[in-house]
Formats: structure tokens, C-alpha cells, sequence
């Protein structure tokens, strides 16, 4: 299909909307309401463009203009600009923008001049400033100047949504989007418009937001409206240092940037890869952050004769770490690392273990299998059957659960263009058809359990079995969907996973070549999948940290079991956790946020991680502090840093990490170690928002109790006040 | 070149030799500065309410050509707010060392809150000590850093060693009194 847009013709796949029409030809069409995930709306009428097509004679012929070999066929142009967003292009459409069209110019500067006729001057103090779609858009395509010489609407200003979501109403331009998000995507109908016209505003019925996504709506609001409470005044766009990372609270490993300012970590906002996340995060991975520029372990710490820990050098940790193991044979160390730590440290601590010839090595979470994914999330999304078995997903992988009710909608994922994601792809409508018997729900009751077509109340730890050999009427009609669907898919949780054996990998994997089901085993921890490939696992009359009592000295990397070693123990954390608090030696570690490095995700995605620019003094990540290590043990460190730990990983697992690109990229390693595990029960929501500060959640009770009205003399204006 | 000549350039010199002089013994003397002189910045407040006109909005910061200007904003207590609206400078520092007095910080401030006034001696001994916070720059307070711990030390007001030409401070330092 030939488009032409002001004079440039695209060849385009049928169904293409205009506005994708205009921006793969180069072109730029201002917009509000259309957003990439979401329904094309026609609401704000910013994407106004100029568009005719050829229209056929009755015997089939195009509609001439001209005399002979110069005749083309004559467009016939709509009589008004059209709204580029929900109109399809057709073959031979000719657009005009505002480059090339004065009328569209005008309209669209008119257009612009009623969204602002409401629009608070609040850009000075609005979080949303130098980000704000409507400032660039009004610089663009705007007048420039205001005629409005009235007073203009007022309405809420100061609305707290949720402990992390606040409204400003008067700030809304109506684009529908949070709308038309929280249906479409977690399909929760909370948000709506209230009354009409100017009055038009936006507000719950219930009162507060669920939790679980809610946060998404900030990113998408194209004005200040919605905002990220938690980041609050904490600093402007421009002043944030934006680094694109990765998420590695749980295995889905969402696309993020993390915005700092002098130091601290102060918000978390989403990124786009369409592989993964789409442009969705988890409220947990985009509020649950505070942690990181909280109470940070800044420095080591030694135990002094009078039993206190007390700061010290990295030297005198050294030190202190040499004289505390003096006598015990190396092979007696334990060394244990939390499953959020990246190949590349996973690789160092492996190469370390093999040189002291440690026995008692672990990470955790683990579970006791490993069952290697066969799906990606994509084709979660596009499956045409689900069946969920034991996951509690808001706990253990949060934007799985979204892909899953995107498979409920039929799995159209928007098309993708030379210009990024398709801006409004037509296929997307709002209230779409759902399709819940897709969906089968086993196990204990969770969020998803709403949407499932199939639930069975089923003890996850036997539901696999009792799938392959279903016993009851409920399981035989989940058994159908599998064997009934071509595309089916297969999640196992944590409940379906804790204590599994062997055994029950060879039923899964007999289930899954029976039904053709792609399957997905939810890993315990957000980079346990990338771990299984190292031999991080108790070695030949080792401990797991299941048994740390038991092991005579440890070196604890980022995980509070909560207990200390039998003898000496060494604790590398950002925090001082129960189990720094009992160590002999506390070396300070950085969060993920801070790290470069490549963790796995649940569908076994190499995704890269960028440090940020926080402020944690003399941290340091688990690959320098292994080099800390093996000094005081005297022996030779395996890799001096990011560099040399990329060449072990590189030998031992034959992944050249360096390469790995922002949206990753699906990788499955020849081997994985495997031993048996303690049960464990991932609480990724419960342990997040768990640290907050509870000052500011108070603070804006009163806010709002208080009714926010400020004792300012009500008659003359304020210079520099908005009207 | 004749004797003429010299005779007539020295009858200059000493025609001048009786007259006033124009230049003055500072410090013991004020000087006279012009009220378009700009010094060290002025943080104003609303008349009649006196809240601070800063609502802590870091513009100054962005456009300011010399990074000299760091703004940390919170949230207003309704109970007992700083600036009118929700948003207030918790910190409003500027280095007096980077400044280069060009009024971009003025130029750039929706409220009109931070204004160049006609202070500028501010010499002292430490870096640290040239970083002015808002309490150093709210008006009211006359002085710089240096001026005013010599005041304390000597138990006297703050003796500025100027003097404006026309006596009144530019209308955009609002509620400015140089003494
Ligand atoms: S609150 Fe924001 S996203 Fe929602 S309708 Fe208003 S402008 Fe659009
Ligand atoms: S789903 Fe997981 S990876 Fe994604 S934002 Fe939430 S916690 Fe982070
Ligand atoms: S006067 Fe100029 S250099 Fe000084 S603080 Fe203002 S903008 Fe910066
Ligand atoms: S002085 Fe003006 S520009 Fe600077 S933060 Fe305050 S209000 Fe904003
Ligand atoms: S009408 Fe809003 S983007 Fe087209």
C-alpha cells in the first residue's frame, strides 16, 4: 500500500493508521490520546491532518485529472482536517501535516489553544515539567501567545489517588488515557470521567487506587495530572541523571530508568521493550525503591573486642577477615550469595569457590529443579491458552500477569514500524472482548484468579500431577483447554515448584510434549535462572545456606537468613540486616541499581543492568569484594573486576556478556546445577513496600484533612500567579 | 614643543590640583553606587502575607550559565506554609564564588523571588563560607556572611560600605532597605 505524506511516498502494510502513516515517512503529527499499548481514542483532536484518497469510477477505473500521459488519478480531499490517530490509511491516501498544509497548522494551533484555555500556568512547580508532552507539543505547534483573559476552571488540585498516585484535576486535558490503561491493561475499571465538557474530571468511585499497577499511569499521563507521589518535589526532569536499566526484583526483569539526583535514587519510571514489559512496570519495582538511598551501609564494619561493630577501612575489614579465618582450611568456608546478583558475579564467586575448593556454596532462592523455559513472554501474550499452576504472580512475577490478560484480549501486540511501536494501531479497541476460558487458574486464589475462566482450588504442590492425571471434572476441563489449544502455555509458581524433584520435571516435560504446551517455571529468585548455569550450588559434602549453622566460617553475600555461621562470618549487604547485625566482619555491597552487569530472566532473556549514579560510599559490588576476600585469605582473586569476570564467564559458560544489547537477548545455557533447596515462599510486594517512610504518607493525610487551604490574602493577585 | 605647551598642560593639572575630588576613601567612606548595580541576590517575600516568593522551581538553576545556583524543593505544611501553593525551596543555596552577577537567576524566576541587589562585599577567608543559603539571602537581612559575623563579634549593626545614588533600591527588590 502507497501512502503519500506531503509529497513523500511510504509503501505500508494495509491497516496502518495515518498518524503511523506521517511518522514513517519522517513526518510529525502532534498527539495526546493515542499511546503505543493502547486503543487509538480520537479525543484530544491534536493529530489533525489533511487527507484525501482516489476515488474509482463505476467501471473500476481511477477518477482522472489531467490530459493524457500526464493525467494521475484526482484526489478527492475531506473537507476538514481529519484526526490522523483513528483514521486508516488506504492505498494512494495523500496526507498533509502542518509542514506542508496551512490549515492543519492552524487547526491544530487552535486545537491547542482550548486544551490550554483550562490548563493551569503550574509549570513551575508541576513534576512533570521538561517532560511534559503538552509543554513540547504547545512550544511546537502552539500560538505562543494566550487570548484567554478570564478566570479558568478550577478544580482539585491536590488529590492523592493512592499513598502513590496524585491528581491534580485541574491539570487534566481529558486524553482518556489513564481510562482506557486501566481497563485495557489490568483490567480494572476504576478511573472514569465525571461529569461533562469543561467540568469534565477525573476520579475513582470507590476512592484510592488497587494496587499492583497502578503506577503506570503516571508514565502515560501526557500532562502533569498523575503523579509519582513518592518522588514528590524530589527534584526536576532535567536535574535527574536518567539511567536505563533493568528491574531485578523479580525474574520478569522490566525495562527501567532510574533517575537520581545528587546521590539518591529518587524515581523509578518505565521503559519500553516489547519483548518483556511493553511500557509497563509493577508498582513494587517502580515505588519499592526508597531502600536504596535509605540507611545505606556506607562503610565496612569490624566487631571490636567490646563485641560492637564499629566502621572501618576496607584494610582493616581485610584484616580483621584474616584474622578472624586464621587456622581454618579454605575448603571450610561457606560462600553464599542472594539470586539477584549477576552472571558476572555469579561467575567470579563460582571461579573463587573452585580455587579454595569450597564445598559449602549457594545461592538462594533456588528451587530444587530447574526447568528450563520453552516460552517467551511473547508467547504468553499470543498463546491461546494459559494455565497457571500454583503462582501467586502479584508476588512472584507481577508483569507476567499482564502479558497473561493480554493473551485474555486476544494477544494483539501493536504493530512495529522503522519509527519505534505503532502509535495507534486500529486492531486495539477500547472495552475489548475478553476471552477468560483461555485462562485456567490453579491453585490458591490470587489476583488473576478474577479473570480465570477455569479455577480449581488445588494444593500446588501436587496440582502437576493431578493435571497429568486428572481426577476431577474441574481439572479434565483444564486438561481439554491444553490439548484442545494450538498454542497452549504452561506456568509453573512457586507452589507448583517447592519441593519438586526430578520426577516431577520428567512429568512436566511429558505433559508439555503430550499438549505441545510452551512452558515457563517462574524462577525463586530474579536472576536464579542465569545462576543455575553456574556450579553455585553445595559441591560434594557441602552445606546449603538451608544449613548455615552448621558451616564452620561464611562469606554472606546480599542475603538475610537471619542467623550467623558456626564460626567466623563475613556479611556483604546495602543494609545492616539481621544477619549483618550478628557478623563478625560487614562489608557494604551495592544494589543492583548500582551495578553493570547481564542477569537471566524467567524466560531466559540476558538483560543488561547500568549503574546509576547513587551514592553508597565506599560499597562495593560482590566482584571487587571477592577480590577483598581472597587477599585476606591469601590467595589469588579470580577476576579484578567487570572486565575479567566477563572472560570466567565467557570460559565457563561460553557468554560473551559485553555483547548483550538494552533489549536483550533470549540465551539457554548447555548445563545447570541443580541440588535440593528449603521451600521458599517469594514476597516481592509484602517485602518492598515494607520500608516506607512513613512521614510523607502521614503528611499528605494531612494534606488532605487540612483541605489545603493556605492563609494567603485572597484579594489582590500574586505577582507571577498564574491568572 | 614649546614652552607654551607645557605651561597650558600644567595650568590643567593644577586647575585640578582645587577641585573636589571624585574619588572616594572607601571603606571609610561610602561609596556611591548606582541603584542598577547588581551584587549578592535577594530572596524576596509577598507584602502583606510575607510568605517567600521562591516556590522552589529550580528554573534560576537551569539557567543559570555558571551552576552556581542549587534549589531543593518539599512540600508546603498547610498548617504553616513557606511559600504560597504547594512547593517551597527547602534549600536554596548559591555560590557566591561561581556567580558571575549576570542576572540570568532574575531573568529566569516566574515569581520574581530571587532579584540582584547592591551588595557585594563578600570577601573572606574559607571557600565554604561563600556558599550563601536562604537565610543569607531572605531580604531582611543586610549584610554578607563576612559583614555580619563582624557585627556580632563587635556587638554593632551591619555597616555597609555603600551608598545608593537616588537612596532607593531598584523596584524588583521588594521591601530592600539599604541602611
Ligand atoms: S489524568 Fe492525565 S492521563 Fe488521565 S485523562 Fe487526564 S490528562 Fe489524560
Ligand atoms: S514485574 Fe518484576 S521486574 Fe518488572 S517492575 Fe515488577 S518487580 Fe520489577
Ligand atoms: S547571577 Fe548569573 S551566575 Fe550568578 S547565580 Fe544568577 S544566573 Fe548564576
Ligand atoms: S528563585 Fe525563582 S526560579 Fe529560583 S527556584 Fe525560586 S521561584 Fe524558582
Ligand atoms: S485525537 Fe488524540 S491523538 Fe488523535
Amino acid at each position: 500500500m502507497k501512502v503519500h505524506v506531503d509529497g513523500i511516498e511510504v509503501e505500508l502494510p494495509a491497516g496502518t493508521s495515518a498518524i503511523d502513516a506521517v511518522f514513517s515517512a519522517g513526518g510529525d503529527v502532534p498527539y495526546f490520546c493515542a499511546h503505543k499499548y493502547l486503543s487509538p481514542l480520537g479525543a484530544c483532536r491534536m493529530c489533525l491532518v489533511e487527507s484525501g484518497s482516489p476515488r474509482k469510477n463505476p467501471d473500476g477505473s481511477f477518477v482522472m485529472e489531467g490530459e493524457g500521459d500526464a493525467a494521475t488519478p484526482k484526489i478527492f480531499w475531506f473537507p476538514k482536517p481529519m484526526a490522523s490517530c483513528t483514521m486508516q490509511a488506504t492505498e494512494g491516501m495523500h496526507i498533509r501535516t502542518a509542514k506542508t498544509s496551512e490549515v492543519v497548522a492552524k487547526a491544530q494551533a487552535g486545537m491547542m489553544e482550548f486544551t490550554l484555555l483550562n490548563h493551569p500556568l503550574d509549570c513551575p512547580t508541576c513534576d512533570k515539567g521538561g517532560a511534559c508532552e503538552l509543554q513540547d507539543r504547545a512550544f511546537e505547534y502552539g500560538y505562543g501567545a494566550s487570548r484567554f483573559g478570564f478566570d479558568r476552571r478550577h478544580a482539585e488540585k491536590h488529590y492523592p489517588l493512592s499513598d502513590f498516585v496524585i491528581l491534580d484535576q485541574e491539570r487534566c486535558i481529558h486524553c482518556k488515557r489513564c481510562v482506557r490503561y486501566f481497563e485495557e491493561v489490568p483490567g480494572q475499571e476504576v478511573l472514569d470521567f465525571i461529569e461533562r465538557g469543561g467540568h469534565t474530571f477525573i476520579d475513582t468511585e470507590e476512592g484510592g487506587l488497587p494496587t499492583g499497577f497502578s503506577g503506570n499511569i503516571t508514565d502515560i499521563c501526557p500532562v502533569g495530572a498523575l503523579l509519582d507521589n513518592v518522588a514528590r518535589f524530589r527534584g526536576r526532569n532535567w536535574e535527574y541523571d536518567h539511567t536505563p536499566t533493568t528491574c531485578t526484583l523479580c525474574p520478569v526483569g522490566c525495562s527501567i530508568t532510574v533517575d537520581a539526583r545528587n546521590g539518591r535514587l529518587e524515581r523509578i519510571v518505565a521503559g519500553e521493550n516489547r519483548d518483556v514489559n511493553e511500557a509497563w512496570i509493577c508498582d513494587a519495582g517502580r515505588f519499592g525503591h526508597p531502600f536504596a538511598s535509605e540507611e545505606r551501609l556506607t562503610t565496612p564494619l569490624v566487631r571490636n573486642e567490646d563485641g560492637a561493630l564499629i566502621p572501618a577501612t576496607w584494610d582493616e575489614a581485610i584484616t580483621a577477615i584474616n584474622r578472624g579465618l586464621l587456622g581454618l582450611p579454605l575448603a571450610d568456608l561457606g560462600l553464599f550469595v542472594g539470586a539477584d546478583a549477576t552472571l558476572e558475579e555469579g561467575a567470579a564467586l563460582a571461579a573463587l569457590a573452585d580455587a579454595l575448593n569450597a564445598r559449602h556454596v549457594d545461592h538462594f532462592p533456588r528451587h530444587s529443579v530447574f526447568i528450563a523455559p520453552t516460552a517467551t513472554l511473547t508467547d504468553v501474550a499470543t498463546a491461546d491458552a494459559v494455565v497457571v499452576l500454583g503462582a501467586d504472580l502479584g508476588e512472584e512475577a507481577p508483569v507476567l500477569e499482564l502479558r497473561i490478560l493480554e493473551m485474555l484480549r486476544g494477544g494483539l501486540l501493536p504493530a512495529e514500524f522503522a519509527h519505534g511501536t505503532a502509535i495507534a494501531d486500529l486492531r486495539l479497541v477500547e472495552r475489548p472482548a475478553r476471552r477468560p476460558e483461555r485462562l485456567a487458574v490453579i491453585g490458591g486464589e490470587s489476583r488473576l484468579w478474577g479473570h480465570a475462566g477455569h479455577r480449581v482450588s488445588a494444593n500446588g504442590e501436587n496440582a502437576l500431577t493431578r493435571l497429568a492425571h486428572p481426577d476431577t471434572d474441574d481439572l479434565k476441563a483444564v486438561r481439554a483447554l491444553l490439548d484442545g489449544a494450538e498454542r497452549p502455555v504452561l506456568i509453573l509458581g512457586a507452589d507448583a515448584l517447592r519441593g519438586a524433584s526430578g520426577s516431577a520435571a520428567a512429568l512436566l516435560a511429558d505433559l508439555a510434549s503430550r499438549t505441545g504446551a510452551k512452558v515457563i517455571a517462574i524462577p525463586a529468585g530474579p536472576n536464579s535462572n542465569g545462576l543455575a548455569a553456574l556450579n553455585l550450588v553445595p559441591r560434594t559434602g557441602g552445606l546449603g545456606v538451608d544449613r548455615l549453622g552448621e558451616v564452620p566460617a561464611a562469606f554472606i553475600s546480599r542475603l538475610d537468613p537471619g542467623m550467623r555461621a558456626g564460626g567466623f562470618t563475613v556479611v556483604h549487604d546495602t543494609h545492616l540486616t539481621a544477619t549483618a547485625q550478628l557478623a563478625d566482619v560487614v562489608l557494604p555491597a551495592v544494589t543492583n541499581y548500582e551495578k553493570r552487569g547481564t542477569v537471566q530472566n524467567l524466560e531466559g532473556r540476558l538483560l543488561p543492568l547500568n549503574p546509576a549514579a547513587i551514592q553508597s560510599g565506599e560499597a562495593a559490588d560482590l566482584i571487587r569484594t571477592l577480590t577483598a576476600l581472597a587477599e585476606a585469605l591469601g590467595v589469588k582473586a579470580p577476576a579484578r573486576g567487570q572486565r575479567g569476570a566477563q572472560t570466567l564467564l565467557m570460559g565457563s559458560v561460553g557468554v560473551n556478556t559485553a555483547t548483550v544489547q538494552v533489549g536483550g537477548a533470549l540465551h539457554t545455557f548447555a548445563r545447570t546445577f541443580v541440588a535440593p533447596a528449603a521451600p521458599h515462599t517469594p514476597k516481592l510486594w509484602t517485602e518492598r513496600m515494607r520500608s516506607r517512610d512513613r512521614d510523607w504518607v502521614e503528611r499528605i493525610h494531612d494534606l488532605v484533612e487540612g483541605g489545603w487551604t493556605l492563609p494567603v490574602a485572597p484579594a489582590a493577585p500574586q505577582p507571577g500567579g498564574d491568572d | 614643543m614649546g614652552v607654551l605647551e607645557i605651561a597650558k598642560g600644567m595650568g590643567v593639572t593644577l586647575g585640578k590640583l582645587f577641585q573636589k575630588p571624585v574619588t572616594v576613601s572607601y571603606p571609610e567612606q561610602r561609596a556611591t553606587l548606582q541603584p542598577r548595580f547588581r551584587g549578592r541576590h535577594i530572596l524576596t517575600r509577598h507584602p502583606g502575607t510575607n510568605l517567600e516568593k521562591c516556590i522552589g522551581c529550580s528554573l534560576c538553576a537551569a539557567a543559570c550559565p555558571a551552576y552556581a545556583i542549587y534549589v531543593e524543593a518539599a512540600e508546603n505544611d498547610p498548617a504553616a506554609p513557606v511559600s504560597p501553593g504547594e512547593r517551597y525551596a527547602k534549600v536554596y543555596e548559591i555560590n557566591m564564588l561561581r556567580c558571575i552577577f549576570c542576572g540570568m537567576c532574575e531573568e529566569a524566576c516566574p515569581t520574581g523571588a530571587v532579584v540582584l541587589g547592591n551588595e557585594f562585599e563578600m570577601a573572606d577567608y574559607r571557600s565554604r563560607d561563600f556558599v550563601y543559603a536562604k537565610e543569607d539571602m531572605l531580604v531582611g537581612v543586610t549584610g554578607s556572611i563576612p559583614q555580619r559575623r563582624e557585627a556580632t563579634r563587635l556587638g554593632k549593626p551591619v555597616r555597609l560600605g555603600f551608598q545608593l545614588d537616588g537612596g532607593q533600591p531598584r523596584a524588583e527588590l521588594e521591601g530592600v532597605k539599604y541602611p
